[in-house]
């Protein structure tokens, strides 16, 4: 039981007062953030509908020393369809910000920079979604130099920053290169001959999943059942994870088509991360035009948060696609 | 200790390696007291026979720089890696194909048309193609085949070691140089003459950090700030992409670095790479804006594979079996003499 | 319906518009344009022959688009008067209607709009309501899913003379759903569309549901609400009824529908509040309860009849409790839902009110209106003089200021409601307000400032808001210091610059003009008149030389007290600030300027007396003696 004297009334203030938060009270609970977050797929125990009524009520260390107000991505799916208009991530971020101040951190595994290898290009600083690197200067190996640097209480370990590094000196322990490439390549899927090679019936499809953009359950499933020999499916944090080396990597071997699904334009969980899985595939497909390959063998495509089953019809479209443009090495 | 035997040969380039060699000044009389050059096309007056002649590893180390366009470049490369103890990759286009490989992306027909034919300075209305076979009243000229494909040194034979760029920065040269005289070369594979990490490492500029680009900019259509990233002014910089080695020296030109030393250590695919750390200094929030920003980057694969085209996985996408079989077929005449495989 | 139609004083001109409205209570003067409808009224005898024969199918709008009419039709089976008309737009001219009328010759394809003049001594506005569009929630789907339905088409699906004879069926495949979603306070309660409540959508939900339930009982059904609402006599008891037929009920609002492309089946997502789970409920069909939304030309005749709306967009009552069924404007009453969402009963309660409020119009020979009306004094008014002015009439909410050239200003008395926004716009002082003239105010000024003006603020306020939330400030006793001085006005439009001027002149600290929040004027656009006029009121000062800061505007609702104290405090505090002596020169400086300024009043009947201060008219008399 909560006794009344545990609930600190100032907690409601001291979130309006900080930017962002204004409008903590204006929440009448109805769960329509809740249904919508994707976050919750994943974590169920985050609902950001929860985290307001709590801090309304004034539960001020229950909230703040929890878990859960790290969560919010800011993705701002629920925003437009909030009947309050309340800007849950920006409210997120004013209970945060007094989090922070009062020394709590989120969980890790954050991101880390191999400091040998890092240049402090700023390339990854300027990908970050939510500046969460910093370019620092400081002694490595008795040299002064500046390296990139993660701010942990404002990563979302997106994984763009891993992607973006052109040098490779970004790594995250579950979505590390290393990792995505075993998983392309695992019962040795990319080593089998593809269909323009003459190897096999169909198209070989290997498609890269942002985990965000199937938005139920069910529908997950379903999608993972049609794995075979013809599809790979490689899961993402987030489309703009994926690696352009990875995908031609696939294409040189028995991969006929790479697919990379991201969420819809101004859904992405990540803010940029669809712009930037997009513009890598435009790019390839600019390139694979320029050499004169078909392009289909690229292709990028949005699965909105109300679109359901869309997937296996992108698979065929490619697959058609494929076996239209490209002709077949006897 | 004997003195070592040196070789420097030019394949298909533009002669700026062995530039960069001579670039070594009085270097090289300190090089004369260690080290005869016992083949040197472009210095020295040795033939392919006296090279023939040598006994197998003969040749302590040779710098191979040039792609491999022709049946002579694929030849000698060949006598060279049985004459040579040491062979070397000099140079961006022996070690990864550079500009020469680009005309891969058209093809062999295409560049021969165009370098024939179509090119504004080309003056041929008699539509002459130099051909394979040519009777003189002195005897019959035999010119060696083109390939189809431009390769690099390693796709042709095994090569110990690599230097990059489009030339080695002398200084770099001299660094390898003296690696082989105190006989202080590392493990076979590795790269010579570069410094850690990338361009970026080297460039003094200011990175703000934090900035996107709405649209890049040709070098030559804004006069950019010379103490501010260029990426960030929308320059197309290749630094971030690119190792170290070269001292950050186009950038102190207010020129962007385009690539020259090759992918960074580790990096398999530098114009992956390149493209990945560009698509992450863009700015765009919908669509239409990122197709408006891409729209600003003339020709994606040229910029991004300026230097490593050949070895790249575009260029093995590219190869269809019938083209890939790393075949020099002979051009002009149409006779199958076949370089062995 | 049909008893209207049969009674002898009740004429009923359907399938017609009000197009202007002149005249005041117990006399006006109605144009009712009637639209053709290419039939003859008088000899159609709604046989319907003529629609039998029509080849052009249309929407019907009656039963929500979801079945066709023809061409030529009545609105509905049980339309008054039972007469055809013809939807010009969509008929190809075949002219098998008149063939098939025969000798009736009841289709005349000549018709022009005709307009017609009533004299009317009352008008009642029961121009009812029209049902939110869901498509523009993107996340539900509407338009989209085929399944997804608006509780309106349900009610016509489920209705025994609908389309389908009352079998509720999907639109996808025809089917009669096993399991259905009802989705509540679709675009209501909701602050991107209607903040409101639309009152009676939990009701009919519930009324859907047990019917389906009745006709249906294996069928699945499930409300999704955020709260049900059943504060009506009996309705608490309807809504045990369906909880104990076993109808699902889940709190919680749905954040989307999706379809499965092949099944048509929706997946409706939503959190349960009570379990805190997310629930994805696959159903065949789902029906949104939308909100009712004001109809769309309520705008239209709101000018047509000087009404004015509330925010939600419905007409406004003159008076929310005491004058629920009358408009602001007199002898003009609202009935149902143009007022606001209601439901039947409510409506028909409405309804009786308003036509007992309208006949005691028609049963009186005089009708006592409030004595504080506007007038003109015709010898100031430059329109008589031949001049084009007219900024009166501008500012009159209600039509009541007529202005002729070469004539002066009249104002019809019947239909002033005494705002005072005339007597503070005419540029030439030539209208004044009884109760509130021009010298009244001034000497309420005077008195007012007599002792230490630049320690005090002087506060206007408007009768119906700001000055009741000064007066709820007083009895919620909310502190606030004792330094203001109020006068109060009928509407803050009365509150002249001039007044403002004077009060400077008078060396007042401070001055306050406030009045009710735009939405809330009880003069329909009389906070806009002023709202306008004190916008340039500070650069005025600022000219004059007086600090633009000594001044301020403030919309305070008669319920916020709480403002009006804070308002009051913050002014106060800023009072307090500047330094007195200061004070005292800026106003010395600025008044030869502020003087020349207010020169008019001089000539103004009445006014010079309060202009001046005591001694000066001591002085004044001695001279005259």
């Amino acid at each position: 039981m909560i006794r009344s004297d545990e609930l600190d009334r100032s907690f409601v203030q001291e979130v309006m007062a900080e930017p962002g938060g204004e409008h903590l009270i204006t929440c009448w609970s109805c769960g329509t953030c809740a249904a919508t977050c994707l976050v919750r797929r994943f974590d169920p125990s985050f609902n950001p509908r929860l985290i307001l009524h709590k801090a309304g009520l004034g539960l001020r260390e229950e909230v703040l020393s929890s878990e859960e107000i790290w969560q919010c991505s800011a993705c701002d799916l629920c925003y437009p369809r909030c009947p309050k208009q309340i800007h849950i991530s920006e409210v997120m971020k004013a209970i945060r910000n007094i989090a922070i101040r009062e020394g709590y951190e989120p969980p890790g595994p954050f991101p880390e920079v191999d400091e040998q290898i890092c240049s402090g290009c700023a390339v990854c600083t300027r990908a970050c979604p939510y500046e969460a690197i910093e370019r620092v200067t400081k002694v490595v190996d008795g040299e002064e130099r500046t390296v990139a640097q993660v701010t942990k209480t404002l990563c979302m370990k997106c994984g763009i920053c891993v992607a973006a590094c052109p040098s490779g000196a970004m790594n995250l322990e579950s979505i590390s290169d290393r990792e995505l490439i075993s998983r392309m390549g695992a019962g040795g899927w990319l080593e089998k001959p593809g269909y323009l090679q003459g190897g096999a019936e169909e198209p070989r499809i290997l498609a890269f999943v942002c985990q965000w953009s199937i938005h139920s359950d069910r529908e997950w499933e379903k999608i993972r059942g049609l794995e075979s020999d013809q599809l790979r499916i490689v899961n993402l944090s987030c489309s703009g994870r994926v690696d352009p080396a990875m995908i031609l990597m696939a294409l040189t071997k028995g991969a006929d088509g790479v697919l990379v699904v991201g969420c819809k334009e101004g859904e992405c969980h990540y803010q940029r991360g669809t712009y930037l899985g997009r513009s890598k595939v435009a790019l390839l497909e600019q390139m694979l035009e320029q050499l004169g390959i078909a392009k289909s063998r690229v292709r990028f495509a949005e699965s909105g948060s109300l679109d359901r089953f869309l997937f296996p019809r992108l698979v065929r479209e490619m697959v058609e696609e494929i076996k239209a443009s490209v002709p077949v090495v006897a | 200790m004997g003195k070592l035997n040196l070789a420097v040969y030019w394949a298909s380039s533009c002669g700026g390696c062995d530039i960069a060699i001579v670039e070594l000044g009085e270097h090289l009389l300190e090089l004369a007291q260690v080290a005869d050059i016992v083949f040197w096309p472009a210095a020295t007056d040795f033939k392919y026979d006296d090279v023939e002649a040598m006994e197998d590893g003969a040749i302590d180390v040779t710098l191979f720089n040039g792609s491999i366009r022709t049946e002579e470049d694929e030849h000698i490369a060949r006598l060279l890696r049985r004459k040579s103890k040491v062979l070397v990759a000099f140079g961006s286009c022996s070690m990864e194909g550079c500009i020469p490989s680009l005309s891969n992306i058209k093809g062999i027909d295409y560049a021969l048309n165009r370098a024939m034919f179509e090119n504004p300075s080309t003056v041929n209305p008699e539509k002459v193609l130099p051909q394979r076979r040519f009777g003189m009243p002195e005897g019959e000229l035999i010119l060696p085949g083109l390939c189809n494909q431009v390769r690099t040194l390693a796709q042709v034979v095994p090569v110990d070691y690599k230097v990059p760029g489009c030339p080695p920065h002398y200084e770099q040269v001299w660094k390898v140089m003296t690696a082989i005289i105190e006989n202080k070369l590392p493990s076979r594979g590795g790269l010579l003459g570069v410094d850690s990490r990338t361009v970026c490492d080297q460039c003094p500029r200011k990175r703000e950090g934090k900035i996107r680009v709405e649209r890049f900019f040709r070098p030559h259509e804004i006069v950019p700030d010379p103490d501010r990233c260029l990426l960030e002014q929308g320059i197309l910089c290749a630094g971030p992409a690119t190792h170290a080695g070269c001292g950050a020296l186009c950038i102190e030109a207010n020129m962007p670095c385009r690539g020259c030393y090759g992918p960074p250590d580790g990096v398999v695919d530098q114009g992956a790479a390149l493209l990945g750390a560009i698509v992450a200094s863009f700015e765009g929030k919908s669509d239409a804006e990122i197709r408006q920003v891409l729209s600003t980057i003339v020709d994606p694969l040229g910029t991004f594979y300026r230097f490593s085209f050949a070895d790249s996985f575009l260029q093995q996408l590219k190869a269809n079996p019938e083209e890939a079989g790393r075949i020099c077929a002979s051009q002009a005449d149409g006779s199958e003499e076949e370089v062995e495989q | 319906m049909v008893d209207a139609a049969r009674h002898p004083n009740i004429e009923i001109l359907a399938y017609s518009e009000v197009t202007k409205v002149d005249g005041y209570i117990g006399n006006f003067r109605v144009e009712v344009m009637k639209k053709p409808r290419y039939v003859i009224e008088d000899r159609c005898n709604g046989c319907g022959e003529c629609a039998r024969v029509c080849p052009i199918e249309v929407p019907n709008s009656f039963e929500m688009d979801i079945a066709p009419r023809k061409a030529i039709d009545v609105p509905h089976d049980q339309a008054v008067p039972l007469v055809y008309a013809i939807d010009i737009d969509h008929c190809i001219r075949c002219y098998k209607c008149v063939e098939a009328c025969g000798k009736l010759d009841a289709i005349d394809f000549s018709q022009e709009p005709e307009f017609v003049e009533l004299d009317v001594g009352s008008i009642i506005v029961a121009t009812g309501f029209e049902t939110f569009d869901p498509a523009v929630i993107p996340e539900y789907g509407y338009g989209v899913y085929p399944n997804v339905i608006t509780a309106m088409e349900l009610e016509r699906l489920s209705n025994s003379s609908g389309p389908t004879v009352g079998r509720v069926v999907r639109p996808s495949d025809g089917k009669t759903p096993k399991s259905i979603a009802m989705i509540q306070c679709v675009g209501s309660r909701d602050s991107r569309f209607m903040e409101y409540c639309s009152g009676f959508c939990c009701m009919y939900t519930i009324k859907n549901a047990l019917l389906l339930h009745q006709t249906y009982p294996d069928m699945d059904i499930t409300i999704l609400y955020m709260d049900i609402r059943t504060p009506g006599k009996g309705y608490e008891e309807f809504y045990n009824r369906a909880r104990a037929a076993g109808i699902r009920f889940i709190r919680g609002r749905p954040s989307q529908i999706t379809e499965d492309p092949e099944t048509h089946n929706l997946f409706v997502e939503v959190e349960d509040q009570e379990l805190g789970e997310v629930i994805e409920l696959e159903v065949e069909m789902v029906s949104l309860s939308t909100a009712a939304i004001p109809q769309a030309d309520t705008e239209r005749l709101s000018s047509v009849l000087a009404l004015s709306r509330s925010p939600s967009g419905f007409y406004m009552e003159y008076h929310p409790k005491l004058r629920p069924v009358d408009s602001p404007s007199d002898g003009v009453f609202l009935a149902g839902a143009a007022q606001g969402p209601k439901d039947i009963p409510a409506s028909v309660a409405q309804g009786s009110a308003a036509a007992s409020r309208a006949a005691r119009v028609l049963t009186s020979d005089t009708w006592e209106i409030e004595p504080i009306v506007a007038k003109v004094w015709p010898e100031l008014c430059i329109s008589a003089q031949g001049k084009k002015c007219g900024i009166c009439a501008q500012a009159c909410p209600y039509n009541a200021i007529i202005v002729e050239p070469g004539q002066p200003a009249q104002i019809i008395q019947a239909k002033c409601h005494g705002c005072g926004g005339c007597a503070a716009e005419c540029p030439h002082d030539a209208i004044t307000q009884d109760h509130f003239t021009d010298a009244q105010i001034v000497a309420q000024i005077r008195e007012l400032l007599r002792e230490n003006p630049e320690e005090k603020i002087l506060v206007f306020m408007c009768h119906w808001c700001s000055y009741g939330g000064a007066d709820s400030a007083g009895t919620s006793h909310f502190e606030y210091p004792s330094n203001s001085r109020g006068i109060r006005v009928m509407c803050s439009a009365r509150m002249d610059q001039e007044f403002i001027l004077e009060a400077f002149r008078r060396g007042a600290g401070m001055v306050l003009v406030s009045g009710c929040h735009p939405q809330d004027c009880h003069y329909i656009t009389g906070q806009q008149v002023a709202a306008k006029r004190f916008s340039r009121v500070p650069r005025t000062l600022e000219r004059l030389g007086i600090n633009p800061e000594r001044f301020r505007v403030e919309w305070i609702s008669a319920a916020e007290g709480e403002k009006y104290a804070r308002v009051i405090t913050e002014m106060s505090e800023k009072l307090a600030s500047f330094d007195k002596e200061e004070l005292r020169a800026e106003t010395e400086r600025a008044r030869p300027a502020i003087e020349k300024r207010l020169r008019r009043w001089m000539m103004t009947p009445h006014m010079a007396p309060f202009l001046k201060d005591e001694e000066e008219q001591e002085v004044e008399k001695e001279v005259m003696a």
